[in-house]
């Protein structure tokens, strides 16, 4: 009773996403190898930087308008054209998917990015939860 | 339908767009036109050849795909009795001098170097020049004479001149009659004050008519110019034509 308690009180307070949030999106088809945008960015180019401490991706959820199949990927960008992959969520004939996730860790100031890895998809939107500590 | 063709087998990432172009065929999605006119990272690819721009099944030059990427133009072609004799990428290719008289009414049109289109005509004289009328093209006779005859209704815009002495004086006067009436009855309508010059150019904006007659006498000011040219530049402003002639005797 007082564990149970415990944890969730432990989850409403860490239980943070950022504002507005981390999300991607594109129009039209995208072929694999295709980085999302954020705000209209490519997110190759600039991405979404983290605003909290010990982060941890704990949900991705994705969504496109026909049933494909596809695998949308989320990396940290470490410079010009340099990434590293973090998790990545598969979709088989689907038009959305949420998964959760567990020991994928962002930490403060991360610039997070996400493209197509594999298959063909159209108008995708993507979006992550993290969980983190406010600064 | 605006494609590109990747020939290199493998996939390419437009950097700057974010876009993996796959190998092969590849259409750019309309709502991305704007992204891919903006790029500057897909020239490279284009100007090498990995991309070959295709655009309704026709494979572009590098030029004319560069053209079609980023200043979203369109062909337009020019047909002669219903068969496309001439295709531009844009509507304006200085490149591609063409005319035809495929539209009936007189009015010819022109492809390239139509409306706005910038021509010249040549005057000289092979000597010292002190109230001389000057020769027109290949110093054949002077222009009171043979007088220069203006194809389309234009501006003249510029008057150039160079002679092979410095410190010339001279009044460089245009004349002009219209076709169908006595050239003795030419007018001055314009005059360029030389003074100390060896070389200058002058910005004037003139109109004259189709078929108009020109003439350019140089008139004494001082210290003579020698072998002396002049060159009008002209800007069509209308491209209605009709065919003239005349007999005129006279001179300017």
């Amino acid at each position: 009773m007082t564990l149970a308690f415990i944890e969730e009180i432990t989850n409403q307070v860490s239980a943070v996403s950022a504002s507005p949030g981390f999300s991607w999106g594109d129009t039209g088809s995208l072929n694999s190898g295709t980085f999302l945008l954020n705000d209209n960015v490519a997110s190759n180019r600039t991405g979404r930087i983290v605003p909290l401490q010990f982060g941890e991706i704990t949900q991705v959820f994705v969504a496109n308008e026909n049933a494909n199949t596809f695998t949308i990927e989320i990396l940290r960008r470490t410079g010009p054209n340099t990434f590293v992959p973090l998790t990545s969520v598969s979709l088989t004939a689907q038009r959305s998917k949420t998964e959760s996730k567990a020991g994928i860790n962002v930490g403060l100031g991360d610039e997070l990015a996400c493209r197509v890895s594999a298959g063909n998809c159209k108008n995708p939107v993507v979006g992550v939860i993290i969980r983190g500590t406010n600064v | 339908m605006r494609q590109l063709n990747n020939t290199t087998g493998l996939a390419i990432l437009i950097e700057d767009i974010g876009v993996s172009v796959p190998a092969g065929l590849y259409t750019i999605p309309p709502e991305r036109y704007l992204y891919f006119a903006a790029s500057v990272n897909i020239d490279t690819p284009i100007n090498s050849g990995q991309f070959v721009v295709v655009y309704k099944g026709v494979n572009l030059n590098s030029f004319d795909g560069r053209a079609l990427i980023h200043e979203l133009t369109d062909y337009v072609d020019v047909k002669l009795n219903g068969t496309v004799v001439k295709r531009h990428v844009s509507s304006i290719d200085l490149t591609g001098g063409f005319l035809t008289t495929d539209v009936g009414s007189g009015e010819l049109q022109v492809s390239s170097g139509g409306i706005g289109g910038l021509y010249s005509i040549q005057f000289g004289l092979d000597k010292k020049v002190k109230d001389d009328w000057l020769f027109t093209v290949l110093q054949t006779e002077e222009s009171d004479k043979t007088p220069a005859i203006v194809p389309f209704a234009s501006q003249i815009r510029a008057i150039s001149f160079s002679n092979s002495r410095n410190n010339s004086d001279f009044d460089l006067q245009i004349f002009r009659s219209s076709m169908g009436t006595n050239n003795s009855s030419s007018t001055l309508i314009s005059t360029t004050a030389v003074r100390n010059a060896r070389h200058g150019i002058v910005y004037v904006n003139i109109s004259v008519a189709a078929g108009n007659k020109l003439a350019i006498f140089c008139a004494d000011a001082g210290d003579d110019p020698e072998d002396l040219i002049v060159i009008l530049y002209l800007q069509t402003t209308s491209l209605v034509a009709s065919n003239q002639q005349d007999n005129d005797s006279t001179n300017f």
